[in-house]
């Protein structure tokens, strides 16, 4: 295959050979390249096809030959001097594709990023050319020459870059996402990131790293709560590779349901939303699984306080084609109460204990690569919490009259994932991906219970009693969607997808069987199909060097109960770059969200139910504004500072006497439905390059509802409603056997109902008992609080500190985790209690003190 | 049940096992309102408890007096108004107590001489120069008839003990029989009504009676002897009775929330039918000491009765289980949950006034107690 010469060199031969005069400026032939073989031709012809591609014409005047740059042809003649270069930047060592790399042109200075799949398309003027990739945490690839006279596809592959090297990053997830691109509020988690996050037990955590945001409310202490701007925890869309997930949460919410082990990276979207993201009105978490190893089979093997987890990728088969990934996590709490309960029954001789907890994570994915430009999936993934116990009495004493009960009961919720896809590169403007999934969310509490009377050694009477709840989802899912950049100016994405879903609420059923009787109820139970569409049109589209606009729409349909409710969601953000690394940014965002979760408490229950909209009630909805403003400001700093305002309408809460409408009456009764509003300003400063890396954020927020049938229709502020927030976060690498990582939180006490009144209650006592006289009497039946104003009191500043220690070993890694390591009593809720002196006194609850941990990681 | 309960607080616990309460007092001011509550019974007259609310922190509440850490909350100053079906029939004003009474056991409170109908509407408003206004409103509801009460008496164990000893030392024996019963009281709901139900039960004695002699206990402390019979049970046992357990969910049942104690339901389950609650009597006792056999002592039995309650009461029992038993209430109080809001009919969100009517039918054990007795004379073994 011929070898490129520089024009310079090869003209100045067809110059000696041609004996002309060549009248030209020696700037025009300057880094062109030419590939060109001629003999005994005629010098019109060669020079036709020497210049052809290169933007030079030619003028042969006699003996003369002027060579100037020609002019741009407007129209078709112009199109057909660019062409497209197209491909996927991938990870040297896995072929993992890289999502947000920076795939640059050193000719004309364009760039362009690569979207969730590592695939970019840039179209640049036909010639020679250099393109360079680079991407956080990776060394910049070499500049790869790209002869461009037709369209043309080019893969690059990075390396990982050593920690400890001051290698010169082109771009970090901050920069990428503050200075290239329009978006407002928008971050990506590494999962490096994620490792580096000291966290309770020891457990590396998705939300709780996100947590770290800010702008976000985790909630109560410890547990993987996540209020963005105001929003509640049911208001945000996690996705397991782009397919929506209901149940993220294990043992209460302490944990959440990604394994790190199995994950890319993680997009989080706050302010500004994609178009194709709907569906719920706070955020978006978009977590990515890998694809697996084409090149080896690397794992992991971890073991904490809580959990075990093992994690393995690599290729099947030798062609390179086709890999896994693999990861298991499970708890081995039961491992400890197994035996205890064992121990417990064994010393007991008519009363036994039945009691276990577990909960497991399992992921698996297959990929398969028909060709560079085609690739295919199948993903599972399994996730449950199980609980189980009961009691047995059996008596033993030969009693003439005894009772025996047997009862079980077990709990499971969870979700399971089941996925499959394909993409393809169409042309090298559009790339196009098609997914077919199922979800199941699943909830399933039952209690059955047996009772026998024994008279003189027999059994009598029977009482069977059992009682099943259950209340599932299930989630059909076909989605298009497709990756079009039609010229340098525009990236658009556009998509449509359907789901068919069947709600299952709530399933009461109670069968009661005796002796004399029989009866089984069942609540409606009713399951509601809804069919749901959307689609999705974005465009971000560069208006000039420094103004970029992202514009686009989200339609959706939800038929469900007779009723079609259907909304449109405007997106718009612009961005404007007076210098290139500084962004100025507004954007408009309408979100709209059909399903909703109803929990009492704050803590992950599995009575916790997802429902569809129904009755009178109407989709919620949020239109949020925001701007920002963004720097970077060299060596791996990005400062930025967002804004912004929320509204939400026909959010739904629980009445405030729900409980007054049975369990078996239906959902419906006891919400209502109000409106929300919360505003405020995020700060963060970035550093993320060099040995010492990490944050500085503060957030201050104001969060307020407002429902008719609540605190009586006065607004109120939210129970989240943490006025100030910030977050500091290091992670120190010594050298390579030594790192340290500390993060520390403060934020305003979080709102609680503190009623300060108490009435006395009417002395209508429950007991049956034996007694003298007649009709009950007025007296006293405790305290009773009296609320007036809902969340009227703020519980006090909140700060802890976590450090974690890792130490890398030839095999693998210890992680010390201490959480609260200056065990700092961070209070909780208020009671009302008594002293030592027997005097009734508010108390304030702390729980959680200093909590150290260590696990160990073993990489094979 | 509970052992699961035990076990995941235990868990809980040793999680939190260095949690700790800090007494503070809440820069929060609230001003004390009116509390009223009233139980009022059909066709009777009733009275109406006036009380304030007060800081929590203030101390213990007491009504009438107040002494070393307690605060008085009873309301003096109050003028109360009855109003029948929108009429007012009645204002009253606090009737303090009266020491010179003859009878001494003088009336005192907000006391309505009123007499209220089945199906009347009552409100009552009180109006207090310190603390305000308050209003409530409650139907009387129609009565229930028991229809009948089945029952089936079991382990029945006779026993002597010790009544007491005479001047020469000897040892006088008297009859405790110990035994349990299972019911069913039939009744029928109102179709087209919303009812609401409060089951009790309590024991049937009848009056002692004089020997004219005395024995001695076992120190030798004379005591005049009282010929006497006396039923006494610890409390109805309702598991086999699933309407009394409506208002409990699964996860509830779980966690080892308990409806040993509760007497209310509604008639959700069993609108307009005829309905037979399934109630059982455990760790009974009667006691006697009636050598002379006198038949006002066989007069013994146990009275069910069977309340048609208000809204109100119904409500209040339902929000008084929920705080202190349902998994909500309990993480409520921990700080991870939704405060559970108390109920009240009363316009300060103070108080209850609750109405009811009821029916009673007596389950005789004479028949029980003459036969052991008569046993237990004869010193016969029992069948």
């Amino acid at each position: 295959m011929p070898i490129p010469v520089r024009l310079k060199k090869v003209f100045a031969e067809i110059v000696v050979q041609s004996g002309h005069n060549y009248i030209y400026s020696p700037d025009l032939l300057k880094g062109l390249k030419v590939t060109v073989h001629a003999k005994n031709e005629p010098l019109e012809s060669v020079l036709k096809r020497m210049f052809s591609g290169t933007g030079i014409a030619f003028t042969i005047k006699g003996n003369n030959v002027v060579l100037k740059k020609e002019k741009k042809a407007k129209g078709k003649e112009s199109e057909a001097r660019r062409h497209s270069v197209s491909g996927f930047v991938k990870e040297e060592e896995s072929g993992e594709p890289i999502a947000g790399a920076i795939v640059r042109d050193r000719r004309t200075g364009k760039a362009t990023i690569t979207n969730a799949n590592g695939f970019y398309t840039l179209s640049l003027p036909q010639g020679e050319t250099t393109l360079q990739a680079s991407s956080f945490d990776y060394i910049d690839s070499e500049p790869s020459e790209i002869h461009l006279f037709a369209d043309k596809s080019h893969d690059f592959s990075l390396g990982r870059s050593r920690q400890l090297e001051e290698v010169v990053i082109t771009a970090s997830n901050e920069e990428r996402h503050a200075l290239h691109s329009s978006d407002v509020g928008s971050s990506t988690l590494s999962i490096g990131k994620i490792n580096a996050i000291p966290a309770v037990f020891g457990e590396r955590d998705v939300i709780k790293s996100l947590q770290l945001d800010p702008g976000v409310s985790a909630g109560v202490e410890g547990l993987a709560g996540m209020y963005v701007h105001g929003g509640n925890a049911d208001e945000n869309l996690y996705m397991l590779d782009n397919i929506p997930l209901y149940q993220v949460n294990h043992l209460g919410g302490l944990f959440s349901t990604f394994n790190p082990g199995v994950l890319r990276n993680v997009d989080f979207y706050k302010s500004s939303f994609p178009a194709k993201y709907d569906g719920r009105i706070s955020s978006f978490i978009d977590v990515h699984t890998k694809d697996g190893r084409t090149d080896r089979h690397l794992g992991e093997f971890s073991l904490g306080l809580t959990s075990g987890n093992l994690s393995v990728d690599g290729p099947i088969g030798k062609d390179g084609k086709t890999s896994y990934s693999f990861g298991i996590r499970r708890s081995w709490l039961d491992v400890l109460t197994t035996p205890m309960t064992a121990i417990i029954n064994a010393t007991q001789k008519e009363d036994h204990v039945r009691f276990g907890y577990a909960f497991t994570d399992l992921n698996a994915k297959i990929t398969h690569r028909f060709s560079d430009r085609s690739k295919a999936w199948l993903s599972i993934y399994y996730g449950e919490d199980y609980l189980r116990g009961g009691t047995k009495w059996t008596p033993t004493d030969n009693a003439v009259y005894d009772i025996k009960e047997d009862t079980w009961l077990k709990l499971n919720w969870g979700n399971i994932l089941v996925s499959a896809g394909w993409n393809r590169v169409l042309s090298p403007k559009l790339f196009a991906e098609f997914n077919a999934s199922f979800t199941r969310y699943f909830s399933k509490l039952k209690n059955d219970e047996n009772t026998w009377e024994i008279v003189n050694g027999k059994e009598t009477s029977e009482l069977h009693d059992l009682r099943v709840d259950k209340n599932s989802i299930n989630d059909w899912n076909l989605r298009a969607s497709f990756d079009w950049r039609p010229s340098d100016a525009h990236h658009a994405e556009f998509g449509a997808s359907m789901t068919f879903h069947s709600f299952v609420p709530s399933q009461l059923t109670r069968h009661i069987k005796s002796n004399d009787f029989e009866s089984f109820a069942r609540n409606d139970g009713t399951t509601y199909n809804a069919i749901e569409t959307n689609a999705y049109f974005g465009d971000d589209w560069t208006l000039s060097d420094r103004l970029r606009m992202n514009a686009g729409i989200h339609a959706s349909l939800f038929h469900i109960d007779g009723k079609t409710h259907g909304r449109l969601s405007p997106r718009l953000s612009l961005s404007f770059s007076p210098t290139p690394t500084m962004a100025l940014k507004a954007s408009y965002s309408r979100a709209v969200q059909y399903v909703h979760q109803l929990n009492q408490s704050y803590i992950s229950l599995p009575t916790d139910k997802w429902v569809p909209i129904t009755g009178d009630f109407r989709p919620k909805t949020s239109d949020k504004i925001a701007i920002g403003g963004y720097k970077s400001i060299g060596k791996g700093y990005v400062v930025s500072l967002e804004g912004y305002y929320k509204w939400m309408h026909n959010i739904l809460d629980y009445t405030e006497l729900y409980y007054l409408i049975p369990p078996a009456q239906g959902w419906d009764d006891r919400l209502t439905s109000g409106k929300g509003t919360s505003k405020g300003i995020d700060f963060k400063l970035t550093k993320s390059t060099g040995k010492l890396t990490g944050h500085v954020s503060y957030s201050l927020m104001w969060a307020d509802r407002q429902f008719d049938r609540l605190n009586g229709g006065k607004a109120f502020p939210a129970r989240f409603d943490n006025r100030h927030k910030i977050n500091i976060l290091c992670s120190w690498k010594i050298n390579p056997t030594w790192e340290i990582n500390a993060s520390w939180t403060g934020m305003s006490g979080n709102r609680f109902t503190l009623p300060t009144q108490m009435w006395q209650g009417p002395g209508l006592s429950d007991f049956f008992y034996s007694k003298e006289w007649g009709t009950t009497n007025v007296g006293d039946s405790g305290s009773v609080p009296l609320i007036k104003n809902v969340n009227n009191y703020r519980l006090p500043f909140y700060h802890r500190l976590d450090l974690g220690i890792v130490r890398h070993t030839k095999r693998g890694y210890w992680t010390i985790s201490i959480y609260n390591a200056y065990c700092h009593k961070n209070i909780i809720s208020i009671r009302p209690g008594i002293n030592n002196a027997g005097k009734p006194v508010f108390q304030k609850l702390s729980i959680l003190p200093i909590i150290p941990s260590f696990s160990y990681t073993w990489l094979f | 049940m509970a052992i699961l309960k035990n076990l995941l607080t235990f868990s809980a616990l040793s999680l939190f096992m260095t949690s700790c309460y800090t007494d503070f007092e809440p820069d929060i001011h609230d001003d004390p309102v009116l509390c009223l509550n009233a139980v009022i019974e059909c066709d009777k007259p009733f009275s109406v408890t006036v009380s304030r609310t007060w800081r929590y922190s203030e101390g213990w509440p007491s009504y009438g007096f107040a002494t070393g850490g307690s605060v008085d909350i009873l309301v003096r100053d109050a003028t109360l108004t009855l109003f029948a079906d929108g009429k007012e029939v009645e204002e009253i004003v606090y009737k303090e107590y009266d020491p010179f009474d003859p009878s001494g056991n003088s009336e005192f409170g907000y006391l309505f001489s009123y007499r209220p109908h089945e199906g009347e509407e009552l409100k009552i408003v009180a109006k207090s120069k310190t603390y305000g206004e308050a209003s409530a409103s409650v139907v009387i509801p129609r009565k229930i008839e028991i229809e009948k009460i089945s029952n089936n008496i079991s382990e029945v164990e006779p026993y002597s003990y010790s009544v007491g000893y005479t001047p020469d030392r000897d040892n006088i024996e008297g009859l405790r029989i110990g035994f349990n019963d299972s019911f069913k009281v039939t009744f029928t709901d109102t179709p087209g009504v919303t009812n609401y139900y409060r089951i009790l039960a309590e024991a049937v004695n009848p009056a002692k009676v004089s020997s004219g002699e005395y024995l001695y206990d076992w120190l030798g402390e004379p005591e005049e002897r009282y010929y006497f019979s006396k039923f006494f049970f610890n409390h109805l046992s309702n598991d086999m009775e699933p309407v009394l357990s409506e208002h409990l969910d699964v996860f509830d049942k779980m966690m080892g929330a308990s409806t040993t104690w509760f007497s209310v339901f509604s008639d959700r389950q069993i609108e307009g039918k005829t309905y037979s609650l399934s109630l059982g009597l455990e760790y009974a006792s009667i006691e006697t000491d009636n050598p002379k056999e006198l038949e006002t002592l066989y007069n013994i039995g146990i009275r069910i009765r069977l309340m048609n309650i208000s809204e109100s009461y119904y409500n209040w029992f339902i929000y008084d289980w929920q705080q202190s038993e349902s998994t909500v209430g309990n993480l409520a109080q921990i700080g991870v949950g939704n405060a559970v809001y108390p109920y009240s009919n009363v316009s300060t969100g103070a108080g209850i006034v609750a109405a009811f009517s009821e029916s009673t039918k007596v389950l005789s054990y004479s028949g029980l107690l003459k036969e052991e007795t008569e046993r237990f004379n004869r010193r016969e073994p029992t069948e």
